[in-house]
């Protein structure tokens, strides 16, 4: 069998894998007991693996916060500290099968959505979405109010969320958006439909159950139209656990930003990211006093939606938030038939009636990206330097990341071959 | 002589025009009522040679 | 002077309508140069060799689209930008392009034919594609390796289909216009040529007859060169044979190899239908043992194409020209005393050469008909000069003239300025994708000659022919009339136009006594 036809071969799994699997959220544990490889002195945090001294300030002040939050370090510098002299590990969360929104760093006491693809027994993983605040460990923020919440979530808001899933028998993520499908959702920046089904199906369970603070939590779920994000995010993962093991695909099975490099890895490729500088995400500024100065570079795992065939890969779908972020329905459009030109594969769950009735493009063959040189978008959020989101927009994945990709497996190819 | 089987066929035909490369020669046939579907060649991986040599093995 | 640079990312622009960007740039006042294109590393280095890169340019990649222009001012800049943007063509919603042909070909499986232009060393990959889909193909692309051309065509052959080209850039199929075809009626004619400007001429001539095309096939100039065969021309031959709408064939091309010669005309001499057969420069008794029609040269082709349906074609006779050229010759002054022509079609240029030669002597060229006859300065006009606008020192950063008529247009003017200059002449070729009104373009830069030359107690004769149909979106009886109108002779033919030009300078040159 020549390179081709091997890679054709994988590939073709891979695109049975990522269309076949069925994402279902069954549980929330705390992050310790369910990552695989974490331990309480691994942190998770967004996009490829990244030196201690080139973390930048947002992510690092969640690193910070976390360390305090799991009562580690009583200061910044302290927690710090552990950091700069090896105590504690910083890693990148897709290496572990896992997410991370922004510049999020994740704890083992964190509760995570556990979400089981479950076809292919894969599982993935994603911190329960913290609201629509600013002020979260998330946006790279730590306080005494970032603090209350998170012991909330860990005490509290996690565990009646996990008893509520685990009593529905998991909630199937593919039926969520397939039942939403035509709201508008693109399933990565703009979720509210999603959101709301699903809330829809899980209050009615909890106002069965008995649990403290029940109307709390019940409102601070209802209140959250993102909530969607990081339960598909884990959903990303769980699917993409399995796509990682096909050896000698060029299909992309990770990819995200820690705000210095951005990175994509492949499956056939191993655990190897291929980085280059981040882009910045374009678009909108919150604010007009903001400027391009204020940002960071891509910053975050949420973009594993678009690994999925989600977000700026079926941005048809959604077109009102490319419209609100400065583009146009053609470019919607556009963004679709550019990623269907790259990939493998198509969702067909839920075909998009103004564009042709075509489904949600999904795997994105490196070949095809180099070959064709037609770069996919990825829509997201731009973290300022300051913390905070700056930005709602997206960025064209880098063509050097598949590049250096292809040139590595054919290595790989070659050294085999010998 | 060549069996012209499929050229008579093309010329018993309503064509159907794929127009590789400048959209103006593609223009000049859409105005004469032809249909006529758009390839926008790019040569393979923007002509980066090293990306070609590899694709040749990888296969697209 | 000032560089400003325009960078658009992830932005796709094919390279003919980058050219159309930069010309317009170019000729837009306070610029002093331009350039449009995708930022590939060959053009990023152009960029910098005409001193138009700056950090954005060094910064852009090879899907971005970048417009660097120096200018007197950023308004001049301005200015320049907002004329492009007139021209822009937008992908417009519902009307899907597509990146490869196997997608193209999937998604429109009564797909039938295509049309090929890309760079001429992908065009045998991109045609092995197409044919391979199923495509009979129409090659636009031009220096392709002569093996490479060998290698489409056998594969054509091989699956029976055609390889029309490359290099060809006429061909009529089934009444449709490709390239830069003329349009056609449909009649009983079939012709297959390796001339594209040949067929477009003979073919114009059966439609103003009346009569018309059943199929056009080009063939590319080099089909019948040794290394490739004549493989197209032979299965051309044989396709119109069998064509039950085809009645005559016609044959053109310039002198083919011997061994292909030999071949061919084995074949047209079994050809079980009439044929009339222009091959330049071949002997006109070995065509004629074919049984073929002989033709010496295109008017003489499409002249023997007529006969065979009791046609004919009314040219100018030579005292009719001889008055013309009496009448241009009134009001000459004594310094003016040589022809000079800015031709689009390189065979056009050719062969107004050939005509005027024997009657005036050498005729200067950028492509001439003997080497030392090569202008040193293709934009210096020596004595009797004939320029191919066509030619690359021309078209470097432009279209060619048959695309877009303005591009010689400084040329015409400069010769205009010339106190020697006697005769202008121009060659019009009509085509679909060319600029609406060619005549109309040019006239104000001839009219302004002409006036000059008045305003110099002397007087410039403007000869030209226009090639096309009234068929053809521009409507040639139309562009005719409109030069007709500003004074300038019309011929019935590039060959007429060439002898009239000749016998302009000859008698010119008898009148002052030198």
């Amino acid at each position: 069998m020549d390179f081709k036809q091997q890679i054709e071969q994988a590939n073709q799994k891979a695109a049975e894998i990522l269309t076949g699997g069925r994402p279902v959220w069954v549980d929330v544990q705390p992050a310790g007991d369910v990552i695989p490889g974490m331990t309480p002195d691994t942190l998770l945090i967004a996009g490829p693996p990244i030196a201690v001294e080139e973390i930048p300030g947002p992510v690092k002040t969640a690193i910070c916060g976390a360390l305090i939050y799991e009562e580690r370090a009583t200061t910044m510098e302290e927690a710090w500290q552990l950091v700069t002299s090896g105590t504690v590990k910083v890693e990148s969360a897709q290496d572990h099968d896992a997410a991370c929104g922004a510049a999020m760093a994740t704890s083992a006491s964190m509760p995570v959505c556990v979400v089981e693809d479950k076809v292919y027994g894969g599982r993935g993983f994603c911190a329960v979405h913290p609201g629509n605040k600013q002020n979260v460990l998330r946006w790279g923020f730590y306080n005494e109010e970032v603090q209350r919440d998170l012991v909330w979530f860990r005490d509290h808001y996690g565990p009646a969320l996990g008893e509520t899933v685990r009593r529905m028998g998991g909630i199937d993520l593919i039926n969520v958006m397939s039942k939403t499908a035509g709201m508008g959702d693109e399933n990565h920046n703009r979720q509210p439909a999603a959101s709301m089904y699903m809330a829809l199906q899980m209050i009615q369970t909890m106002m069965e159950m008995e649990f403290p603070y029940r109307d709390q939590i019940v409102k601070e779920f209802a209140a959250n139209d993102r909530f969607f994000l990081h339960v598909m995010m884990a959903g990303a993962e769980s699917v993409l656990a399995s796509v990682k093991k096909i050896p000698h695909s060029t299909v992309m099975v990770a990819m995200g930003g820690n705000g210095i490099r951005f990175g994509t890895r492949f499956a056939g490729t191993g655990n190897r990211w291929f980085t280059v500088e981040a882009p910045l995400i374009e678009g909108l500024f919150l604010k007009p006093t903001y400027t391009r100065e204020d940002m960071l570079g891509f910053l975050g795992d949420s973009c594993v939606t678009e690994v999925y065939g989600l977000g700026g890969m079926s941005a048809s779908a959604g077109p009102g938030y490319v419209i609100l972020t400065g583009s146009t329905f053609a470019d919607a459009l556009q963004r679709s038939a550019d990623a269907r030109k790259v990939c493998v594969a198509e969702h067909m769950f839920a075909p998009i009636p103004w564009d042709g009735s075509r489904g949600f493009p999904v795997g994105v063959d490196a070949r095809k990206v180099v070959g064709l040189n037609i770069l996919p978008t990825s829509h997201g959020g731009g973290t300022l330097k300051a913390g905070g989101q700056g930005t709602m927009g997206s960025a064209k994945l880098p063509l050097d990341c598949f590049k250096q990709g292809l040139v590595a497996i054919n290595e790989i190819l070659i050294n085999e071959a010998k | 002589m060549t069996n012209t089987d499929r050229i008579q066929e093309l010329f018993n035909s309503e064509l159907v025009v794929l127009n590789i490369g400048p959209r103006l020669f593609g223009d000049a046939l859409g105005k004469q009522n032809v249909e006529v579907v758009q390839v926008d060649w790019r040569p393979l991986a923007g002509g980066d040679k090293q990306m070609q040599d590899l694709l040749a093995d990888l296969g697209i | 002077m000032e560089l400003f640079t325009i960078l658009q990312k992830n932005t796709y622009v094919d390279s003919l309508a980058s050219l159309f960007t930069m010309s317009v740039l170019m000729d837009s006042a306070g610029i002093e140069s331009a350039y449009a294109g995708m930022a590939t590393a060959s053009n990023r280095q152009t960029m910098e060799e005409l001193g138009l890169a700056d950090d954005t340019v060094r910064s852009a990649g090879e899907n971005d689209f970048v417009v660097a222009v120096r200018a007197d001012s950023r308004e001049a800049f301005e200015a320049a930008m907002a004329k492009t943007k007139k021209d822009e063509r937008t992908n417009s919603i519902g009307k899907t392009s597509f990146v490869t042909i196997d997608d193209a070909v999937r998604e429109n499986p009564r797909a039938n034919i295509c049309s090929i232009a890309v760079p001429g060393e992908y065009a045998c990959e991109v045609t092995k594609q197409a044919l391979n889909k199923g495509l009979h193909c129409i090659v636009f692309s031009s220096n392709v390796p002569l093996e490479q051309e060998r290698e489409m065509k056998e594969l054509a052959r091989e699956k029976g289909l055609l390889c029309m080209g490359p290099d060809c850039g006429v061909a009529n199929i089934n009444g449709v216009a490709f390239v830069l075809s003329s349009i056609n009626n449909r009649g009983p004619f079939g012709i297959c040529g390796a001339s594209g400007c040949g067929i477009q001429h003979v073919a114009a001539f059966l439609h103003e007859a009346g009569s018309g095309v059943s199929q056009t096939i080009g063939t590319g100039g080099n089909d019948l060169k040794e290394q490739v065969g004549g493989i197209s021309m032979m299965m051309g031959i044989d396709a119109l044979e069998n064509d039950p709408d085809t009645d005559y064939i016609i044959v053109i091309s310039r002198k083919p190899a011997d061994s292909v010669l030999q071949t061919l005309l084995v074949r047209i001499s079994q050809c079980k239908k009439p044929v009339v057969a222009c091959l330049m420069g071949v002997d006109r008794s070995l065509v004629e043992a074919t049984g073929a029609l002989w033709a010496n040269d295109l008017d003489g082709c499409a002249q023997q194409a007529l006969s065979l349906i009791g046609k004919e074609i009314a040219f100018d006779s030579d005292e009719t020209l001889t008055q013309m050229a009496r009448q241009a010759v009134e009001g000459m002054s004594p310094q003016q005393k040589y022809v000079r022509g800015i031709y689009c079609g390189g065979t056009y240029c050719d062969e107004v050469m050939q005509t005027m030669q024997p009657v005036i002597g050498g005729i200067h060229s950028n492509c001439p008909l003997s080497p030392e006859l090569r202008l040193e300065d293709s934009r210096v006009s020596v004595g009797n000069t004939v320029v191919d606008s066509g030619e690359e020192e021309f078209t470097r950063g432009r279209p060619h003239p048959t695309l877009e008529p303005t591009m010689r247009l400084p040329l015409i003017a400069k010769e205009g300025e010339d106190p020697e200059t006697a005769v202008i002449l121009l060659d019009f070729i009509l085509t679909p994708p060319e600029h609406i009104d060619p005549a109309g373009v040019t006239l104000p830069v001839l009219t302004k000659a002409m006036e000059a030359a008045r305003a110099r107690g002397g007087k410039i004769a403007v000869v030209c022919s226009v090639l096309g149909t009234d068929a053809d979106l521009q409507n040639a009886d139309a562009q005719r009339q409109k030069l007709r109108d500003a004074g300038v002779y019309v011929c019935r033919s590039n060959r007429q136009a060439g002898q009239l030009a000749a016998k302009i300078i000859q008698m010119k040159k008898e009148r002052d006594g030198r």
